[in-house]
């Protein structure tokens, strides 16, 4: 990114701030949809804004007919129109490159560019299609639609909107803009952190040995210590970039005054894989429960079926990301990954021994933590022998031993402190917040305002100090320390070091 | 029928009753996971003695809504 792209950024940013005082709605709607464009035709270019334009108004039009007559023929028509469209741009020219044979003679198909965020307004397009279909009302005006597809913070990697709840916040007129401009500039600080500083030291390491070191080097083999490390360096690589650009999203759009749904929720803090899903990539997460998982399940009612459809279901997630064999076999293992905790449920549910509660927590976190880690292997590997050959040395015993490591130590020590000072800060806020619950509760079974009692009493400077922070008092600081961060930003933005977010890519 | 579809809900979601209400749905019910949907369905068909098409499966997001949709089928409310 450009430092030009940065102003540009900040001066559509500041813009659609100024539309918070326009009191027509209609005005602001066709402002920050005039801002979205521009900003859009100035990141991916005029004629990808084009198609663009030409999808959401194409997507309105199914949406006026699905709306007159709602059949599955009609909807079918729809889908198939924005999945052609998705696959054309996505998947053309990787397929030429697998067969150049079958594309020969098509060498446009090799020039093809993949339009900036066209996979998460194609979902969100899909999801009006569908929640048309299911007769929710809907009726957005063509000013909205359009808004609802291209709207600036999301339309790059999103968070994937739904419009029945984007309506009513284009339709109404923002709150307070102190606490609203204070919120935002506190999640574009910490995303800024997370991205360029957390993020950006993962993947370049200590003294160049990185992550992205780590995997590209060639020629090596690994020991299965290394492939540990590099598995859960990557899980924190990809946390702290995808969950910090989601960060500058929320608060860059909380800013404008429109507030948008998390898009993470403490994911490497989940007890089984399935928890794991409801806080990982949210927004897509549930898109794909909502609109892929539940229609393909009611396709037959046996077990064998409800297993197989969450295989089918991540493995099309896998494919979204990139038409890879490596993310095909990422879905493959997720989808597993549910099927055994599925069946695992049911068995733990016909025997009587259960680990202590505290002691079996425990051990369902670190279990799901390592097979979620694992699971970046394939997903991250350059191609299937390098994920066959790091699986490997994972299972093979002999691989272990820090005679055969061929990672730095220095990076042995930043995954150390990333994971210690993650685990320590996420684990905190969590006890803290199950702590405050619980004297809540204490005090309503005494029906005071304050429980009594002495650990009461020893409590309280404590919880006053999580009350502080939760009710983000601090965050009156945040424009100072924006204004610095925005500076600080600005001068590693020119770093071409700095690698671009990664679910752009997608 | 509304005691009727809380307490099969709350039945299959092992939660207590009083904990659900019209706008119980998976984003704010843990336990309403994947697996936990599909019981739900199967075990709304047998009792109510009804066959859900997909398109009503997937309105069903809510409590409410399964209330909806099995209204919209004339089982007794």
């Amino acid at each position: 990114m450009s430092s030009q792209t940065l102003v540009i950024f900040v001066s559509v940013l500041l813009l659609s701030c100024a539309t918070r005082w326009i009191p027509a709605v209609r005005t602001r709607q066709a402002l920050l949809l005039a801002g979205s464009y521009f900003l859009y035709a100035h990141l991916a270019g005029a004629g990808y804004l084009a198609l663009l334009i030409a999808s959401s108004l194409m997507n309105y039009c199914w949406g006026v007919l699905l709306r007159r007559r709602p059949t599955a023929s009609l909807l079918g028509a729809g889908i198939a129109s924005n999945v052609l469209l998705l696959a054309f741009f996505k998947y053309m020219s990787p397929l030429a490159r697998l067969w150049p044979g079958a594309f020969s003679g098509l060498d446009f198909v090799h020039q093809i560019v993949l339009p900036l965020g066209v996979s998460f307004w194609t979902f969100q397009a899909l999801s009006y299609l569908i929640d048309t279909y299911l007769e929710e009302e809907l009726e957005p005006s063509v000013l909205e639609f359009c808004l609802y597809m291209s709207f600036w913070p999301t339309v790059a990697s999103g968070p994937v909107c739904r419009l029945y709840k984007m309506l009513p916040r284009f339709r109404k007129l923002p709150g307070s803009f102190g606490e609203d401009f204070s919120i935002g500039a506190v999640r574009i600080v910490q995303g800024l952190f997370m991205k360029f500083v957390l993020s950006h030291l993962l993947a370049a390491g200590v003294s160049n040995g990185g992550v992205t070191a780590g995997f590209n080097t060639e020629g090596i083999q690994r020991s299965g210590f290394d492939v540990w490390v590099l598995a859960i360096g990557f899980g924190f690589q990809i946390f702290f970039d995808f969950a910090g650009y989601s960060h500058i999203v929320i608060g860059a759009a909380r800013m404008v005054g429109i507030q948008l749904e998390e898009n993470f929720n403490r994911p490497y803090l989940s007890t089984t894989p399935a928890v794991f899903w409801t806080r990982w990539h949210m927004s897509l997460s549930f898109w794909i429960r909502d609109y892929l998982y539940v229609p393909l399940t009611t396709l037959r009612r046996n077990r064998w079926w409800h297993h197989m459809t969450l295989v089918i279901a991540m493995v099309i997630f896998g494919f979204w990301h990139d038409a890879r064999l490596t993310l095909i076999l990422w879905g493959i293992y997720h989808g597993l990954l549910l099927v055994a905790h599925r069946l695992g449920q049911k068995l733990s549910r016909r025997i009587p021994f259960k680990l202590p509660s505290p002691l079996g927590a425990l051990f369902s976190w670190a279990a799901t933590f390592m097979l979620i880690c694992l699971g970046y292997i394939p997903f991250r590997a350059n191609d299937v022998p390098q994920a066959l050959q790091m699986m490997d040395a994972v299972i093979t015993p002999g691989s272990y031993g820090f005679a055969h490591a061929t990672l730095p130590w220095d990076f042995y020590l930043l995954v150390l402190v990333m994971v210690a000072g993650y685990f320590s800060y996420s684990g905190l806020v969590q006890l803290l917040s199950l702590w405050k619950t619980r004297r809540e509760s204490i005090a309503r079974a005494q029906a005071l305002d304050e429980p009594h009692g002495t650990w009461a009493a020893l409590s309280r400077p404590i919880l006053w100090s999580y009350d502080e922070i939760t009710a983000r008092k601090w965050w009156l600081l945040a424009p100072v320390l924006g204004l610095l961060l925005l500076l600080v930003g600005l001068s590693l933005l020119d770093n071409s070091d700095v690698a671009p977010f990664i679910y752009t890519r997608f | 029928m509304s005691d009727a579809l809380i307490q099969l809900f709350a039945e299959i979601l092992q939660i207590d009753p009083t904990d659900l209400n019209e706008d119980s749905s998976p984003d704010n019910l843990k336990q309403w996971d994947s697996l936990a949907s599909m019981e739900l369905v199967a075990a709304i068909e047998e009792k109510f003695k009804v066959k859900l098409s997909t398109k009503e499966i997937m309105k069903m997001s809510t409590i409410g809504r399964a209330r909806k949709v099995l209204q919209g089928k004339s089982v007794a409310a």
